[in-house]
This record gives structure tokens, sequence and C-alpha cells, in this order.
């Protein structure tokens, strides 16, 4: 009887997946996902009754799912083959490219603006004290710059208002314009074509933008000459060929991998990293993130919420070098690889990371004689950031 | 507990068909009944109650109908057939629409009364509708009295139709309750129409559904006419398959454990009038109007008038079942006005025309009911209608509407053949498929079939970031 093999097949495919999903193994954490995955919930009469338990129950299914990553996978091509050119809010550009679509109401968002007022008011707030001088660098994200790379049609929020808004707000004197610059050189590889963060060489234009802007400010008393160093004067190693980045893990690894940089100037410069653990380093790198799915972690071990690093510049370097300045980078993880270009200008650099430093920055200023500040965040978590409240600490 | 959901199909219904077929078939309903509130509790623990309840009073109300009746004392079972009636039209009205009088009467006469921000027991509209059938049918002679508790426990909690429906008469699964064969035929059948059920939902209305929640959500300045029309086109697509989708599943489940369902959609969209789309729309609601309240209201037997007057109550309370809110009471008469014309002299005017004319009629006048349905809010509604029609200064079309249509072009033409009968009869012309015989090369096709709907299904439910339950309202 034939209807019996479609039973017999049908059994076969749902009882199957069952005993395969009841006996897999929970995993703690998904490297991939870089996340913990739920866990199953206990069970309690408090949690039965308001829901709780039932909701937390599913998700724990959902997540702990047998060949989670494969089911994931095999959405993405089937939405590929629909010829959808966007998934998740991820954009399937040109060459490979995965660039996330942020949509127009997280830049319109209340907490948006509560940020700039933040912003705003500490600018305002530095202005009162003369012995600091202060700018502001906002990093738009890959839809803004890599318009080519884009789908056809497609028309992501135009960051820019975001970004005028911003330097209407704080004034010009402080505002560093990271767009021009990254729109200068869109040609070169300032993304990773699979994470959110912009590449080594990204951070490398933005720390042009930035030394310029210092020269530049039209704040004067705090002006110093600050030549960026040139490609030139660095060391540019691959150190991975096989980066796959948050957005990647976001719709799966259906695109080549990407590659990590690390910039090493060939003059040799001394540093001593100290984190909040007061754990010390002589390098900016960790290889040993490399052979980790979060390779992004190279730069700089991750996110800290206060590391510290002191310079001795090589003798007779002819690098502008301020031995007796201090500055202090407020950031997001953008300012990971960022932090290797502008260390070799200042004898001290400390940056802190608002979502997990929550001391006074005012009192931060003080101890440690601040004499200059650049806040460096992307527009998407400039915007989103629920922490960024804390700069008025 | 939803169908569309790794939880469903990978603990619950695997568990249950196991110890439903290893029971003896006597404890077959037991088995259902007890399956069926856990299914319900998995979501509502705390109106679990609420529904126990009704089925007892209904229970209890049905034994005095039917002794009534054996007892030639018809008034007094009239009586008990109106106290349930009371009983559970008071249920939804307290749990459904409480907040929503209160409120219109607050804003009417600037009052105060208290409104309870109660949530909606899942599926109450459904549970209430079929109880109150037993009652009624056992009172009209259509039906005999329910023994034993839990098997009419069973018929109401039943957990294939429990949450959205479709509405099972009680009389169509009478029979059924006591005595059901569960043969390989009928389980193939519900392969069938669970596996349909389930990709219509998930594959189809998901995917659909997000471009219309995108669309819906757009600033004035990035809306135009096409956009808009194709955002409520996706509308469309979205509540059809997801609706139809929930009541094949409903379908399948049912043989699976022996029960036969009727059908509950019939290709709505090759429609060419609107009478015809409520005849193949959300079929067991129009039947259970058409039967307990537009037939006893005197239907078509009392002239003209009366009978325009009946469809209007008709469809105010039809409208007004599916949410306790004014575009829905709106969404109802809309269709009230458009049946009693189409009754009056469109239908006849429409047989002049050919028949894509009369098509597109249809379609146009569903795409705006579905407007004013969408929105709960009516000024929002006559906002996008406005873009629609191009009054409020958006552009024709712009470059988001060609970037949403490119990327969706090839699911769209997939939802249109999908809405129409072409896919099935070219399978079945193909792939012949009787009670008495199945070819190989069928049998083979169905498995390829539903192993890779199956398979995706899943794939889109363990990344599913959108898998929205649309009946929580009704």
């Amino acid at each position: 009887m034939e209807q019996k093999k479609i039973v017999y097949f049908f059994c076969i495919l749902l009882f199957g997946l069952s005993f395969a999903s009841m006996l897999k193994k929970p995993t703690a954490f998904s490297e991939k996902e870089n996340r913990y995955l739920a866990s199953k919930p206990s069970l309690s009469v408090k949690a039965i009754e308001n829901g709780s338990y039932m909701e937390d129950y599913e998700t724990f299914i959902t997540d702990q799912f047998v060949f989670r990553d494969q089911w994931i996978g095999l959405k993405t091509k089937t939405e590929r083959l629909l010829l959808k050119q966007e998934i998740k809010d991820v954009y399937f550009g040109k060459d490979d490219y995965l660039i996330e679509h942020h949509s127009s109401s997280l830049f319109t968002s209340a907490q948006a603006q509560k940020n700039i007022s933040y912003l705003t008011r500490f600018v305002e707030k530095i202005n009162g004290n003369k012995n600091v001088s202060l700018q502001v660098a906002i990093v738009p994200t890959a839809s803004q710059i890599l318009t080519d790379k884009l789908p056809l049609f497609a028309t992501p929020y135009d960051q820019t208002q975001f970004l005028q808004q911003i330097e209407q707000n704080i004034g010009s004197s402080h505002y560093v314009d990271v767009l021009s610059m990254l729109q200068e050189k869109k040609e070169e590889e300032i993304y990773y074509k699979t994470d959110h963060h912009y590449t080594m060489l990204g951070a490398y234009y933005t720390y042009v933008a930035w030394a310029n802007a210092m020269s530049e400010s039209s704040f004067s008393e705090h002006a110093i000459t600050l030549t960026p160093m040139a490609l030139d004067d660095f060391k540019i190693d691959n150190v991975s060929n096989n980066f796959y980045g948050t957005i990647a893990s976001k719709v799966s690894d259906i695109v080549p991998p990407d590659t990590i940089l690390s910039f090493t100037p060939k003059q040799r410069f001394q540093y001593k990293i100290t984190d909040e653990t007061k754990t010390t380093y002589d390098s900016f790198y960790n290889f040993d993130a490399l052979k980790t799915r979060d390779k992004y972690t190279f730069y700089l071990r991750g996110n800290h919420p206060y590391i510290h690093v002191e310079t001795t510049p090589p003798q007779n370097t002819n690098i502008d070098f301020y031995p007796d300045r201090h500055l202090l980078v407020i950031k997001d993880s953008f300012a990971h690889c960022f932090l290797p270009f502008v260390s070799n200008h200042f004898s001290n650099v400390t940056m802190i990371d608002l979502r997990y430093y929550k001391q006074s920055i005012s009192k931060l200023i003080e101890d440690e004689q601040i004499t200059d500040i650049l806040i460096l965040y992307s527009t998407a978590n400039f915007a989103n950031d629920k922490n960024i409240n804390f700069l008025l600490n | 507990m939803v169908f569309s959901s790794l939880l469903f199909l990978f603990r619950f219904l695997p568990i249950v068909l196991i110890m439903y077929f290893l029971a003896p078939k006597k404890a077959r309903n037991t088995l259902l009944f007890l399956s069926s509130l856990i299914f319900y509790a998995w979501g509502e623990p705390v109106y679990i109650v609420l529904m126990l309840f009704s089925t007892f009073v209904d229970y209890t109300l049905g034994y005095f109908v039917s002794y009534y009746i054996s007892k030639q004392q018809r008034k007094k079972a009239k009586w008990c057939m109106i106290t349930s009636a009371v009983i559970n039209l008071s249920l939804l009205a307290f749990f459904k629409y409480w907040d929503f009088f209160m409120g219109s009467i607050n804003s009417l006469f600037s009052l105060n009364l208290p409104l309870f921000h109660l949530a909606l027991p899942i599926g109450i509209s459904f549970y209430t509708f079929q109880t109150m059938s037993y009652t009624i049918d056992l009172y009209l002679g259509n039906a005999t009295f329910q023994k034993n508790i839990i098997s009419f426990g069973a018929y109401v909690s039943l957990f294939p139709q429990l949450i959205a429906g479709p509405i099972v008469q009680y009389k169509t699964i009478a029979e059924q309750l006591n005595k059901r064969t569960c043969t390989f035929e009928e389980f193939a059948l519900g392969i069938h129409y669970f596996i349909i059920g389930l990709g219509k939902k998930v594959l189809l209305a998901n995917n659909i559904g997000q471009v219309w929640t995108s669309i819906s959500s757009l600033p004035k300045d990035q809306q135009s006419v096409a956009t808009a029309w194709l955002g409520i086109i996706c509308f469309a697509f979205q509540i059809y398959f997801d609706f139809s989708g929930y009541s094949d599943m409903a379908i399948g489940l049912g043989h699976m454990f022996g029960f036969r369902f009727l059908k509950n959609f019939d290709y709505p969209y090759i429609s060419k009038s609107i009478t015809e789309f409520w005849r193949r729309w959300h079929i067991s609601l129009g039947t259970w109007f058409k039967e307990y309240v537009y037939i006893p209201l005197g239907g078509n037997k009392k002239g003209l008038k009366r009978q325009f007057i009946n469809i209007g109550i008709v469809w105010f309370l039809t409208g007004f079942w599916h949410g306790a809110s004014w575009n829905f009471v709106v969404w109802g008469m809309y269709f009230g006005v458009l049946l009693i014309m189409e009754k009056w002299f469109l239908l006849s005017f429409l047989k002049k025309f050919s028949n894509s004319y009369s098509h597109l009629y249809a379609l146009f006048f569903i795409l705006i009911g579905w407007v004013i349905f969408a929105f709960d809010s009516l000024s929002d509604g006559i906002h996008y209608l406005s873009y629609m029609f191009g009054t409020s200064s958006v552009p024709l079309f712009n470059t988001d509407f060609l970037y949403l249509l490119y990327n969706n072009a090839i699911l769209l033409i997939m939802l249109c053949f999908a809405s129409t009968p072409i896919p099935s009869n070219i399978a079945n012309k193909l792939l012949p498929y009787h009670t008495t015989y199945v070819a190989k090369r069928t049998t083979l096709t169905r498995c390829i079939f539903y192993g890779i709907v199956f398979l995706l299904c899943v794939a889109y439910l363990v990344d599913s970031t959108y898998n929205p339950f649309l009946y929580f309202r009704f």
C-alpha cells in the first residue's frame, strides 16, 4: 500500500528529528553566534503561573536545536535562491560584502536624541575647562560609505543627517570629519566584508582625520602639530585569512572570510599596556585570539572598562611625540584597532568604555591629568548606546 | 502553543501521537482531552479554568435540553438553550469586549467606568461558538446528547482546532467522537494537509508578512502609491496563507487522529464577487452565522427589505467577532453593504462583463477591506488609503518600491500561483492519488515534496525572527 510509505516516511522525519533534538547535549556558548545560548529553565510554580517557564522552554528548544548552524545556513541559502538581497537586516552586497542595514528609526529614536544632548552637555562642560582639548569622531557604518557595494535600489538611512546634527550641536571645532575621509578612501578595503567594524586600514584613515583636526583645531590654545604617520611608517602584516565577523554570524558563513591586518611602526616604540585588572602587556595584539571564532579580540583582547598605555618612543624620532600630554579615549569597540595609532604620539593614553566604566569622568580627568579627549564611536553604536549618559558622571 | 513551533513539532506532537496510537480505543478521548488541556495551558495556564467552566456548563445544559425535548417540553428546553447561549456570550462579552464597551462609553459621555485590561483568552471566540452550536443543535434536533463528559470535553478543547479554528459544529463530528477509525489512508491525508498548512504558514505567510510590516511602518516621506498597493497585497497574502495554513494544519491533525473537519478556505482570491469571496473565506464562520443567526432571523424568506436588515445584522456581528475595535465593525459593515448591493443589482450588472473584470472588481474591494482590517485605528487606515490613491502627495513609485518588488518578486509569483487551484490541479493530473490507487511515482514525488517543505520549515523556525500569531484578537 502506497500510503503506508508516506506515513513511514513522515514518521521517520518527525521522530528522527525529535529524538535527535532531545538527545543532543545542550551547549552553553555558541562560538559562531558569539553568545550564550538559552539553557533548560528550572521548573517552579511561579514560573508556570506567569508563563515564563513556557516561554523560556521554547527559547531553549530553539537555541539548542540539533544542527542549529546548518539550519540557519539552509535558510540563508534558500532566501538567496529567492533573490532576496537582504536577510535579517543584512544586505548581500556586491563582491561578497555583507553590510548592515540600520533602520532610520535607530537614528531618529529618543535614545539617539538623548545621546546627542548628553554629548553636547559634556562638550560644554569640557569647554569650561581651559586645560583640556576635545575631539569627537563618529565613524559612519559601511552602508554609508560602501554605497557602490549595496544591492540595486537599496536606500539605507542617510547617516549624514545624523552626523550633521552632532556637528551642529557640539560645534565644528570639536568635530572630526571622518565621513569625508572615509568617502575619499572608499575604494580601499576600509570595512570588513563579514563584520560590522571598519578594518585597521579604516581605523588608520580615521586616525589621519583626527590628527588633522587636532592640528587645525580653532581651539588654538590646544592646537598641536600632529602630523599623522604615513602608511609607509608601518609594517603591515596579514595575521589571519579566516575571519568571520558578527554579520556573518547572523546569516551564516556563505561568503569568503575576511583578512585581519596588524600595523606595527617600523621605528621601535615600546608600550606598557595595563588593563583594569592591572595585568600588563607589551603588545596591542593577542595572537591567541586568532585561533578562536571571535577573532576581533585580536585587537586589545576584546572589551575592557579601562586600559592605560604608556609609550616610550624611539630616541631621536621624527614623529610628533608629546611626553607631557595624556589622551583620554572614550569609545566603543571601533577604538580597539585605533589605539595602536594614537599611542605613538602621547606618552600616556587612557581608554575607557562607558558600557563598563561607571566612575566619574571629571574625577578621572583630574586624577590622571588628562590634557586631550577623543570620543570615538560608530554612528550605529552612538545612536543606540544606553550608557552615553555616563559621560556626565 | 502554536503548530508552527519547534516545541509543537518535536515535543508535543510526537509524544501525543505515540501515546494516542498505543492507547486502547476507549482511552483515546481522555488522552486527547488531557493533551488538549496541556496544549492550551502552555500559553494560558489560568484561563484553562474558563474553558473547563464553559465545557461543564454546556454539558449540563445540553443534558437538560435533550431531557426536556424527550419529555416534549420544548419551552423549557428552549430556556436551557437560551441560558447556554447567554452564558457563552457573556463570557465573550466580558473577556473580549468589556474594555472596548466601557472605553467607548467613557469617551462618549466622558465617564470614568473601570477598565480591566484583561488579556484575551486565546481561542475563546472559537470555543464559545462551538459549545453554543452544541446546545442549539440539540434543541433543533440536529444532534443527540453526548453522555460522556470527557468526550464532550475532548470536542470543546480538541487541540487541532482550539486556538484558530475551524469552528467545528458538534453535529459534524458527533459520530466520530464516539467511534472513529484510524487508517493509513487517513493518516497519509493528514500528513498532506498538515505539511501543506505548515509550509503556507512558515514559508509563505511569515515571509510576505515581513514585507507588509516594513511597508506599513514606513514614514510618509518614504511611501509611494505603488509601495502602498504592494503593501496591502502582501497583507492580503499574509492573512490568507497564515489563516488557511492554520486551518489546513488543523484539518491535517484531525485526519491523523481520525476526525474529519470541513474545509475552511476554498481559494478565496479567485472569487468574482464579494458574495463568492465570503463563500470561500473562513467557511466555518460564515456557516455558523448563517445557521445560527441569519436563518433564525428569517433569512431571505421574509421579503427583500427584511433580508437586507438580516444581512446587515450578520455582517455587523461578523466584523465585531474579529476583534474588539471599531475598525472591525466598519470592516464587517463594509462587506455587509457590498453584499446587499450585490444581491440588489450588482451581481446581475457584473454578469454583463467578462470574468476578468468581475475578478478585478472583487479583488479591488477585498484589498480595500484589508486596509480597514489591518489598522486598529481608523485614521491610520484612512492615511494608508490616501497613499494608495495618491491623494496625500506621495510619488507614484520610488526606489524603495523597486527594491522591495525585485527582492520579493519570486515569492510574490509563488504566492499568486498558490492562491489558485492551478498547482493542485497539475499535481492531481500528473500524480494520480486516489483512495483505491496510488501510482509508485506519486508516492516518491510526494515524499520528496513533503520532505523538502518540512525541512525548510524547520530551518525557518530554528532561525525565526518573525513568527506572529495573528488570531490573538479573534
